[in-house]
């Protein structure tokens, strides 16, 4: 019985399968809602909201599914993310960047004074709201924080690129480890290591993990149909998290350029970039990724840099610039097809079924 | 969508067409592929394999004897398809001479001169030994090569490493492609060695992909390394698995206990893909070579093959030692699932143990 996982048990979900928690606004309440609703378990990845956004985004899906659903939160690496700069480094970067905003016609705005959002509130924010699953990407946060997900029955995920992450995640008292492969769209969440020193297969990663760990693992990375789910579960997995094909469906929090990249055929060149964010990342290759090459160890880190690009963001979708805008997907596109998640959960559902030729629980029949 | 069943029927499909009573198949790996191991693969019903680049004519054939010698089974021979003889580059060699000089032996300018066999002899071979298959790595055959194996009944397996080389190989008349993953141990089988590092595609996301755009059986390679890896590799698509480094620890393998012992303790982000012992992009254990050679002060290695004959003699030194700091220990990124059983029983075992995961 391959949906009655012990994540399905632990989370009161029908399929162990994921909504990948997309940053950026990428998420949407309407995709948590309608993945919940078919059965799996939407996430949210709030890691660019404030904390009283990430309370208006809560309770919007909660007016649109009463089915438990996830949060995703990034942890602040101390030691390389860049939330100040000093107005000489400032110069620099804008002066780098300062054809893109010529081009689309931006004034850089003056820089706050600190990029990104507060995390010790971003996760006040989530505990008061109680989610079914808080997840985490790029660490592992204060003990404490753990300890208040446990008070509150709030169940707690961790992101591992390599065996070692995931050992730690399991001593830090997580409920549940993704394994996330090299194969997987958007950030790499490496912590204990520079992620371009933790790439590691979905293929090599998952067995090593499930083998080293007793917390059910979840794969993620490559996973974007039955063949994918199925062959997880072989590998050892209890359940998958599945990105880029939610991404590409119509009720997803992106633009239709992205969109229409990811169904189109024309995604299979992706690639890690630091570009956009200032960490590792994997999208769809585009101008902005070449043309940054050679400058990618001199960029700032995150949040700095990402607050540099978001400025161009919305004027470049709107004039169709899909040059300079970060096209977030996994090494999988060729299996993405165009659908409602609703549907897309459906197929993904039948397909493994009919791989396992097992019947699990029906959807309406739980 | 294929289901389970359709997942048995392919590999049995596979299997028959093959001679084999398993899917499963060793990896031809160049240096590492003493008969032995493959006569006990084969002995199992899965393939042996033997990686010829480095072997002369005669060393091909004395090979294929001893394997027939040895057990009745199926096997192929690998060759790599060579690039033109690369631009020498005097001052880079002499940086990386002189960096070698901290790791062994002094190093001759003459150690760059070296040149792997003559491919078109080893061709000659290869018909010659007449195995039942013949692969290819780093490119296609050229077409009357490939017409020629064809004539003899020879099959021909390619090794590819994307979707768009896959399709190559189809069109070229290859009769199964062989989809490496970006977790494997060894080189890097790109057909345009400069896009070794960046064109890495996961296996995971690999095998689907080709099985979806050729007609061909598909092998899966790379981070295969038991039970679990071989039961989703066919449940993704593929009509059967290869594995390298997961035969490596076994007695058959004869592999310098170094290297063997090693695998034992190298997790996946422990391996790393660099260009330091051969030139072309290959994935062995992080040692501290590596981890020195890979470093931003480092030289930058020469071309293939100068840079295999460049790190010779250190990795000679080294095998005297038995430091496998120094040794080209290549490891693919589920080293670690290696087991040190005899190679027979363990190809029972990883294929019943694949075979209870699908039912």
């Amino acid at each position: 019985m391959w949906a009655d996982s012990e994540i399905s048990r632990q989370l009161g979900i029908i399929y162990p399968i994921i909504q990948g928690p997309f940053g950026g606004g990428l998420s949407s309440p309407q995709l948590v809602a309608s993945v919940c609703e078919a059965g799996g378990l939407g996430s949210y990845g709030a890691n660019h909201l404030p904390a009283d956004k990430i309370s208006e985004v809560i309770a919007e899906i909660r007016n649109l599914t009463n089915k438990p659903f996830a949060i995703n939160l990034w942890v602040p690496n101390r030691e390389t993310d860049h939330s100040t700069m000093n107005a000489e480094a400032f110069e620099k970067n804008a002066a780098l960047l300062a054809p893109y905003y010529e081009q689309l016609g931006i004034d850089l705005p003056a820089p706050p004074g600190h990029f990104g959002q507060d995390f010790e509130t971003q996760v006040a924010a989530v505990l008061a709201a109680k989610p079914a699953l808080l997840s985490f990407v790029f660490g592992i946060p204060s003990i404490g924080i753990l300890q208040a997900c446990r008070d509150r029955g709030i169940l707690a995920a961790g992101t591992a690129t390599t065996v070692d992450e995931a050992v730690a995640i399991e001593a830090a008292g997580f409920d549940f480890v993704v394994a996330s492969g090299f194969e997987a769209g958007g950030h790499r969440g490496s912590f204990l290591k520079p992620a371009e020193e933790s790439l590691v297969g979905t293929f090599a990663l998952v067995p090593q993990v499930a083998s080293r760990v007793g917390i059910p693992v979840i794969a993620a990375g490559g996973i974007a149909d039955g063949r994918g789910i199925a062959a997880t579960l072989a590998l050892g997995a209890m359940g998958v998290q599945i990105g880029t094909a939610f991404l590409a469906c119509d009720d997803s929090g992106t633009n239709e350029l992205h969109r229409e990249m990811l169904v189109s055929g024309r995604a299979g060149d992706t690639v890690l970039s630091r570009a956009f964010s200032g960490r590792l990342a994997r999208g769809i290759r585009n101008g902005f990724i070449d043309a940054m090459r050679p400058f990618e160890t001199q960029l700032p880190g995150y949040p700095a840099q990402n607050w540099f690009t978001s400025q161009l963001r919305p004027v470049a979708v709107a004039r169709g610039r899909s040059d300079l805008i970060a096209l977030s997907a996994g090494q999988a596109t060729a299996l993405v097809r165009r659908s409602s998640a609703s549907r897309l959960v459906e197929e993904l559902v039948g397909e493994v079924e009919q791989i396992l030729a097992t019947p699990s629980r029906s959807a309406r029949g739980a | 969508m294929p289901g389970t069943h359709s997942s048995f029927t392919r590999a049995e499909a596979f299997c028959q067409c093959f001679g084999l009573r398993m899917p499963v198949l060793l990896g031809p790996m160049a240096g590492a592929c003493p008969p032995s191991l493959s006569a006990a693969i084969a002995t199992a019903g899965g393939l042996g394999a033997c990686g010829a680049l480095l072997m002369q004519p005669a060393a091909i054939l004395a090979w294929a004897a001893e394997l027939r010698s040895a057990s009745n089974g199926v096997f192929q021979l690998n060759l790599w398809v060579p690039d033109p003889s690369p631009q020498r580059d005097a001052q880079r060699e002499a940086a990386v001479r002189a960096f070698l000089g901290q790791w062994g032996p002094e190093v001759p300018a003459s150690a760059g001169d070296a040149t792997p066999p003559d491919f078109s002899a080893q061709c000659e071979a290869l018909l010659e030994a007449a195995p039942p298959i013949v692969s290819s790595v780093m490119g296609l055959y050229p077409p009357d090569f490939v017409r020629r194996l064809k004539k003899n009944g020879i099959s021909w397996w390619a090794n590819i490493s994307t979707v768009a080389e896959a399709r190559a190989a189809e069109d070229a008349g290859a009769d199964v492609v062989v989809a490496q993953g970006m977790e494997a141990g060894g080189h890097r089988g790109c057909f345009d060695a400069a896009q070794a590092e960046a064109g890495m595609v996961g296996l995971f996301a690999l095998v689907p992909a080709v099985a979806d755009a050729v007609k061909v059986p598909v092998v899966a390679t790379g981070g295969i390394a038991d039970s679990r890896g071989i039961a989703a590799a066919l449940l993704l698509g593929a009509s059967a698995v290869q594995i390298g480094t997961g035969f490596l620890r076994c007695p058959e393998a004869k592999l310098h206990s170094a290297w063997a012992d090693a695998l034992a303790h190298t997790p996946p982000e422990g391996t790393r893909v660099s260009r330091v012992f051969s030139g072309r992009a290959g994935r062995s254990i992080a040692t501290a070579y590596v981890r020195a050679a890979t470093a931003s002060d480092a030289p930058t290695p020469a071309a293939y093959p100068v840079q295999r004959g460049l790190t010779q003699i250190m990795r000679d030194a080294a095998g005297k030692t038995g430091e496998v700091d120094r040794l080209q220990a290549w490891a693919g990124q589920s080293a670690m699932l290696a087991r040190a059983e005899p190679a027979t029983k363990l190809a029972r075992d990883l294929w019943e143990g694949a075979r209870k995961l699908l039912q």
